[in-house]
């Protein structure tokens, strides 16, 4: 099997059994000038390669196109995970954004995770600017980044990052962490803290 | 097997297990093992735990952490791990981690309360939570070990949760209590407010529904 198509079946697998993802959402990969993505209600826990398809990064439609343009925008993406894990679906739903309120959140995700209006390509490259998560309203989130195994750790954290928020205000509201800090801490992430085990994965996965 | 190479396992092990049961994720985290009076075992910066090997640990100077020997520069935490070990002769090993219910209370930086049965464990009525630092800093060390005092664990601010044992199976047991407890205690609250008997997500989304709207 190509190792790409290997690495979204192994990656649904883990998705599914982290309750990230279930029937609805999408993996994709980009390759070349092509993306890589499971089709429309494929079951993340027994994937298989009829599950997946490839398409040309310009002229696909649906799904796909959202991926192909968030590839388009940014360089420093190369997968993306459609999900509705519990906590930032809830989020999206009342279209409130989530600041970090953990160093983690920060830096694999960014300062905020913003909410775009559409689930179209131009509000979710707007909403992800700079970050590797957005939500869409009322339609769960985008995890993203450089490897499958990044937006894996992306998506756990986007999770675990709305779930502090939702349950923050029942504590009296988690703290957000300074503008200046968090945009700092995300460079350090990407520069410096993740770069040696990220680009070792980026080789594998090519 | 000499003792070094007991830790080592344990530590590399320990990787492993903080994933497994979803107490950390990606790279993040670290933990560490004490040789001697003088030394620590460390994880690495930024490495994948299930890729660790036992070689990619160092051995850091409790004394004065700049020093180190290994393959793998040490995690740049091992100044709060160290520390831990100065003031806290009793400790074998050292846990930091990112844990969900516990990250709650440290964003929203709310101590823990502690139930009786416990506190001979934990050393203590409540876990605190220290104040921020930016991760690898002195501020971070200075306020993590303000918060621990002479207890098990402290919350760190918007960040996760440090906590020790004599050896690395006390310390997880201490984390997966605190774990455990902080869930109990954000569900005690969300029924509090929903002045309800039992705990249900809806009253949760409810509560934070109203807290957008006044934000």
């Amino acid at each position: 099997m190509d190792k790409k198509y290997a690495g979204i079946i192994e990656y649904a697998n883990t998705l599914a059994s982290d309750k990230l993802c279930d029937k609805g959402d999408f993996i994709s990969l980009r390759d070349g000038d092509k993306l890589i993505i499971t089709k429309s209600n494929a079951d993340f826990s027994k994937l298989t390669e009829s599950d997946i398809e490839t398409f040309a990064l310009t002229g696909c439609s649906g799904e796909a196109a959202l991926h192909a343009d968030i590839y388009a925008a940014r360089d420093d993406i190369s997968a993306i995970i459609h999900a509705h894990p519990e906590n930032a679906t809830a989020a999206s739903r009342v279209g409130a954004s989530i600041p970090a309120v953990l160093d983690d959140v920060a830096q694999i995700v960014g300062s905020v995770v913003k909410v775009a209006k559409g689930a179209n390509g131009g509000s979710l490259v707007k909403a992800l600017k700079g970050k590797y998560s957005c939500l869409i309203k009322s339609d769960g989130a985008i995890a993203s980044g450089r490897t499958l195994d990044e937006a894996h750790t992306c998506c756990l954290v986007l999770e675990k990052g709305a779930k502090c928020y939702i349950e923050g205000s029942a504590l009296g509201g988690a703290k957000k962490i300074g503008w200046f800090d968090a945009k700092l801490m995300r460079f350090v992430y990407k520069m410096k803290y993740s770069k040696q085990d990220q680009s070792a994965k980026m080789k594998e996965q090519k | 097997m000499s003792n070094e190479k007991v830790l080592r396992e344990i530590i590399k092990q320990s990787g492993i297990r903080l994933l497994e049961h979803n107490l950390v994720q990606g790279t993040w985290g670290n933990t560490s093992a004490k040789l001697n009076d003088t030394s620590m075992i460390c994880t690495p910066s930024g490495m994948d735990y299930i890729r660790l090997t036992t070689d990619d640990l160092s051995v850091v100077n409790i004394e004065n952490p700049k020093e180190w020997i290994g393959s793998r520069k040490p995690t740049s935490e091992r100044k709060i791990h160290a520390a831990v070990y100065r003031s806290c002769k009793e400790a074998g090993a050292v846990i930091h981690s990112h844990p969900t219910y516990c990250s709650v209370l440290a964003a929203a930086r709310v101590s823990l309360p502690i139930a009786e049965n416990l506190r001979s464990l934990i050393g203590g009525d409540e876990v605190k939570v220290g104040g921020y630092g930016l991760p690898g800093t002195k501020k971070l060390t200075k306020n993590t070990m303000e918060g621990l005092g002479g207890r098990k664990a402290v919350l760190m601010a918007n960040h996760g949760v440090i906590c020790w044992g004599r050896d690395m199976d006390e310390a997880f047991d201490v984390l997966k209590i605190l774990e455990e407890e902080s869930r109990l205690f954000i569900e005690k609250k969300v029924m509090e407010k929903a002045k309800a008997k039992t705990f249900s997500r809806e009253q949760l989304y409810e509560i934070f529904e109203n807290y957008v709207k006044k934000a």
